[in-house]
């Protein structure tokens, strides 16, 4: 493993504002902001993932920073979760009921004047942690109290995660953070870890047939599918709270709140597209939209391994650290047109370009969670059809309590306060 | 059109697929479960990877790298990542053999 120095690096986020994150770097650092540069940084295997990013209590070994053979073979392993047959039992058996099962909860909360009010913060970590208890394994994941519990319980683990973009000193959320996961692999982990152990010997046994086995990360570990996460129980559980808990939940709430206020606010001001408030394409073009404008990783980062020449000309010597700033890549106007810093779910495609930009990276690295967000089809994922189902109940903003906007471009809304039922039934 | 011999046609079982070089190209050719052999562009057109490395899922085959898939049949893209189709190729028994059919 390359060792390497450490400094700080200030990376411009959004207009004015800085964050601060430490990075290695033994050579010269360059930033990449264009879309075209960013997509050739991420797609160059002489540029390697950055092994040290500050969080690795939380991320140290984790599919998203190894290279190789062994990264490959995680990722695909890991990616039998949402993909193949992993998609069709994820969108029917867990993501479907999971969302009939939340919004039937809201509607019931119904009161005289025959509206259901509702905090959408709330109610899509909510969803979404049982969508990340699911795919790791945890018991209880239909109970919505248990998930309420652990979204307030994880919520220092994702304070800590996150705290690499931020400025000030970390020490005392990180140390929070650590001192949660531990209790959260007690309480939680390990239970769920020695009971998906049992299934897989009665599998063995021959008492169970292996068809009734969960598609779910513990699965996979136990039945040794992938030897490191199989040996080294640790990191199965740092898998799990940087993949699931982490990124599948707030940067999953974060995308979707951001893909309700885009479209609540594109239908107010178009009433002309009133009537595709149901159509999963047009759905899925705002998503596409939102991801692009409102990327939850707005820096990524490289090492040069050797003397790269990216194809504009741009030159990087080995020991380089080349950090891509996916926001402005995702607002590229070359790319993505004049209007690019506007939010328009009619944007035509562009061939060969993301629509949803550089959101989810893309390279070997490029984030393997796709499939939960957009499905295989882009209308068919976790939140084209939570938007949907929400347009269905008629929701709309409160009026008389308008949400608060978030107080920094990685921040979440504090509150997002609407009602269902606005139209009447 | 040029038609160029790639492999026996028992060198594929139902279920199979295996890289093939025909006129300098990298061609993806699959033999699905009912017998039927098609070829297509051995390139993801989301990025650069082999498809010849990814899964065949039914009648689609599936990039290893984001998990694209593509049909078969017509090379259309029926899973994300990639939205462009895949360049396919007419195939053909002749003596045993197989040939794909080069524009």
């Amino acid at each position: 493993m390359r060792q390497v120095g450490e400094s700080p690096m200030a990376c411009p986020v959004s207009g004015g504002g800085q964050i601060a994150a430490t990075v290695p770097r033994s050579g010269r650092s360059h930033t990449a902001t264009s879309y075209m540069d960013a997509v050739d940084v991420l797609r160059n295997p002489k540029l390697l993932a950055l092994i040290h990013d500050g969080t690795e209590q939380f991320r140290g070994g984790t599919v998203r920073q190894i290279d190789g053979p062994v990264h490959k073979h995680r990722r695909r392993t890991m990616g039998t979760l949402l993909r193949g047959e992993g998609d069709d039992w994820f969108r029917n058996t867990v993501l479907l009921p999971t969302i009939a099962r939340n919004l039937d909860a809201v509607l019931a909360t119904r009161s005289a004047d025959g509206l259901a009010r509702a905090d959408m913060v709330v109610f899509v970590r909510r969803a979404f942690f049982q969508l990340a208890a699911s795919l790791i394994g945890l018991q209880g994941v239909d109970d919505l109290d248990f998930a309420e519990h652990l979204r307030v319980f994880c919520d220092p683990i994702n304070k800590a995660m996150r705290s690499w973009y931020e400025s000030g000193d970390r020490d005392a959320i990180m140390a929070r953070g650590i001192s949660v996961m531990e209790e959260f692999r007690k309480r939680y982990f390990e239970p769920a870890y020695e009971h998906h152990e049992e299934l897989v010997a009665q599998v063995n046994r021959g008492e169970r047939s292996a068809d009734e086995l969960p598609h779910d990360l513990l699965t996979l570990v136990a039945k040794g599918e992938d030897p490191e996460l199989a040996s080294d129980r640790s990191l199965a559980l740092r898998e799990a709270v940087t993949d699931m808990i982490n990124a599948g939940t707030f940067s999953s709430a974060f995308t979707l709140l951001h893909s309700l206020a885009e479209m609540l606010g594109w239908f107010n001001d178009h009433p002309e597209d009133g009537h595709r408030r149901l159509d999963p394409e047009f759905l899925y073009g705002g998503v596409a939209e939102a991801l692009r404008l409102h990327p939850v990783v707005p820096m990524l980062w490289r090492l040069a391994e050797e003397d790269v020449t990216l194809t504009s000309g741009m030159r990087f010597q080995r020991g380089d650290v080349i950090a891509v700033d996916v926001r402005s890549a995702n607002r590229d106007g070359d790319t993505f047109g004049l209007d690019a810093n506007t939010f328009d779910p009619r944007r035509p495609a562009t061939p060969g370009v993301n629509a949803y930009g550089l959101t989810f990276g893309t390279g070997r690295h490029m984030c393997f969670g796709l499939p939960l967000i957009l499905g295989s089809l882009g209308s068919n994922g976790s939140h084209v059809q939570m938007l949907r189902s929400m347009f269905e109940a008629d929701i709309a903003l409160d009026p008389d309590d308008l949400p608060v906007p978030p107080a920094g471009e990685l921040a979440l809304w504090d509150r997002f306060p609407v009602v269902f039922g606005c139209r009447g039934d | 059109m040029t038609w160029v011999r790639v492999a026996g046609n028992n060198d594929l079982s139902p279920g199979t697929f295996r890289q093939v070089k025909a006129g300098g190209q990298l061609i993806c050719l699959a033999r699905v479960a009912d017998g039927r052999l098609f070829a297509l562009s051995d390139e993801c057109t989301h990025e650069q990877a082999l498809l010849s490395e990814g899964e065949l899922e039914g009648n689609e085959i599936e990039c290893p790298l984001h998990y694209s898939r593509f049909e078969l049949e017509t090379g259309r893209a029926t899973g994300l990542p990639a939205t462009e189709a895949a360049c396919t190729f007419e195939v053909r028994i002749v003596d045993g053999a197989v040939e794909i059919a080069l524009p």
